[in-house]
């Protein structure tokens, strides 16, 4: 049975062409790559607060916490949501505002600037598979089948389709703008549902009547296994690895203004975060059954009025959109700023780099597409992706901004490697002694030949010199 | 002091000391919500709150899109 009339499909497709309109509209404003990449460093407070909810939220932030919802209750707010934001308040409060000043464009320019060119072409190919966002696509698949009754496939091709549309002509401007309209629609339009669903299950009693055969769903610290609890909490630090992020608080018209909007979005993040789990226990309680996902958008849709229903699906879409713009942008920069660029003799134009930042995010559209229906949920996908990256990248980046000691090309290439090749291994080889998740085992790894290989070797300042 | 190390101050006893203070004070709002299973709290008084407060900050953003109106070299 098919959920949307034709009336909401009316309305979802005007404001799709809405938002490519906007996309055309700055697309005139694209002049170099500062202006495509960082918005010209103009980015006021509330359009960083909304760019910065709707790209770190994506479909799977929505989605995905409400399978989690499902699958582990109360417990994944309490543990996981908590313990990540006030995790990433230094991220808001010392390094971002440092980030804002730096000269430094993306990730891989950084790691240029402390490790040295290897390093950063190292990093920018990895960074590159980190912003294919496999997940979102995966989300947007499920998303599909469940709203329109099209398959996976035909619906990740059309979301992609759309971002790539949106992040070639607009750039980061248009990207932040439509992200913007995309963040209220989002939040506004998953959160109008809640005092309905809620009256509807019968509230708290209603929840703990339907969940008696698993309460450990409704116990504040019940539900997530520690094991499992540790890796979550230790992937939401994954942020201060974050291409989008960096690029935001570029983009800020001040370090002020880039940590406050941070600041904003973490209250906001919480209270979203507590709604969405709550939808995971009330789809739990009502098809108890079905997969997380599916349930969530029928049991939505099918309360829902006609045209009301319009808002919902282009908030669950707009979050997935939004995240892939953001990633899709910062991806195509790393094809071409950080590879290409590096990699080529003669130096680039600035048109140059505008058009092959394009090529580049056409690329990752591509590549993610072409994986994206592998995994069975979209958080497996976006763990899977997250997890690789953050392994390889945390210690190098969050090292190069915060460490005061010596940093040589060695250590930063230890601290890559390592993490990567620790983390692949425990991915594909786990250990059946005991539980142990593989992110858990390569970051101290990373850690410890970070510190060794920086002993070793002339930092990038010695090189320098001693070139002068 | 120069503007660069001004942007790195933090203002705790500011705007940043709230929204930092602000973060765990609703943490604790929604932990006594869910603890005492309160059903005001987590059915209306959340939902309706981010709900005007995202459009709050929405209708700021177009505050200022409607004062500066050209993309090319104003704040947008």
């Amino acid at each position: 049975m098919l959920l949307l009339s034709t009336f909401d499909n009316v309305v979802i497709g005007v404001f799709t062409v809405f938002i490519v309109c906007i996309g055309v509209y700055f697309s005139r404003a694209v002049k170099d790559m500062e202006s495509f990449y960082l918005g010209s460093r103009n980015l006021p407070w509330s359009l960083i607060v909304g760019a910065l909810v709707a790209t770190w939220y994506g479909g799977v932030g929505t989605i995905g916490t409400v399978e989690y919802g499902a699958i582990y209750g109360l417990s994944v707010w309490v543990i996981w949501c908590v313990t990540a934001h006030a995790g990433r308040m230094p991220l808001a409060l010392w390094v971002g505002p440092k980030i804002h000043i730096r000269t430094d464009i993306t990730v891989p320019d950084l790691l240029e600037s402390t490790y040295g060119k290897g390093v950063a072409v190292l990093g920018a190919l990895m960074m590159f598979i980190y912003c294919t966002q496999v997940g979102n696509v995966t989300a947007m698949g499920f998303i599909g089948e469940a709203a329109w009754g099209i398959s996976n496939v035909t619906a990740g091709a059309l979301c992609v389709g759309l971002v790539v549309v949106l992040a070639v002509l607009g750039g980061l401007m248009g990207v932040a703008v439509t992200d913007m309209v995309f963040f209220w629609a989002m939040c506004f339009g998953l959160t109008m549902v809640m005092p309905g669903q809620w009256a509807d299950v019968g509230g708290w009693a209603g929840l703990k009547q339907a969940l008696a055969d698993t309460p450990k769903m409704l116990e504040p610290l019940g539900g997530l296994t520690p094991m499992k609890a540790f890796m979550l909490v230790v992937l939401s630090f994954g942020v201060y690895a974050d291409p989008t992020f960096y690029q935001r608080f570029s983009a800020a018209d001040s370090p002020k203004a880039g940590r406050r909007a941070l600041l904003s979005c973490f209250v906001i993040w919480i209270c979203f975060d507590i709604v969405l789990t709550l939808a995971g226990l009330i789809v739990k309680a009502k098809y108890p059954d079905m997969a997380p996902a599916e349930g969530y958008i029928k049991l939505v849709l099918g309360s829902l009025p006609e045209g009301v229903r319009a808002l919902f699906i282009i908030g669950l879409v707009g979050g997935t959109v939004s995240a892939l713009d953001g990633y899709f942008l910062s991806g195509g920069a790393t094809l071409a700023n950080d590879l290409y660029a590096r990699l080529k003799k003669d130096s680039l134009t600035q048109k140059q780099l505008v058009t092959a930042s394009r090529v580049g995010i056409v690329i990752v559209a591509v590549l993610a597409l072409s994986v994206a229906f592998q995994f069975p949920t979209a958080q497996d996908a976006f763990i899977f992706v997250s997890s690789l990256w953050m392994a390889a990248g945390f210690v190098p980046i969050v090292g190069a901004l915060v460490w005061p000691g010596r940093k040589t090309a060695l250590g930063g290439y230890l601290g890559l490697i390592t993490g990567a090749l620790v983390f692949s291994y425990f991915k594909f080889f786990p250990l059946e002694a005991f539980e142990l998740e593989p992110l858990v085992a390569a970051l101290p790894v990373s850690f410890a030949l970070w510190v060794i290989g920086n002993q070793f070797g002339k930092t990038v300042q010695e090189k320098s010199e001693e070139a002068v | 002091m120069s503007n660069e190390k001004k942007g790195l101050e933090i203002s705790w006893l500011g705007l940043d000391g709230f929204l930092v203070a602000l973060y765990f004070i609703v943490v604790g709002i929604i932990y006594y919500a869910i603890t005492t299973q309160n059903d005001l709290i987590v059915g209306q008084i959340l939902p309706y709150g981010i709900m005007i407060t995202v459009s709050l900050i929405f209708i700021n953003y177009l505050s200022i899109v409607f004062k500066f109106s050209k993309p090319q070299d104003k704040k947008l």
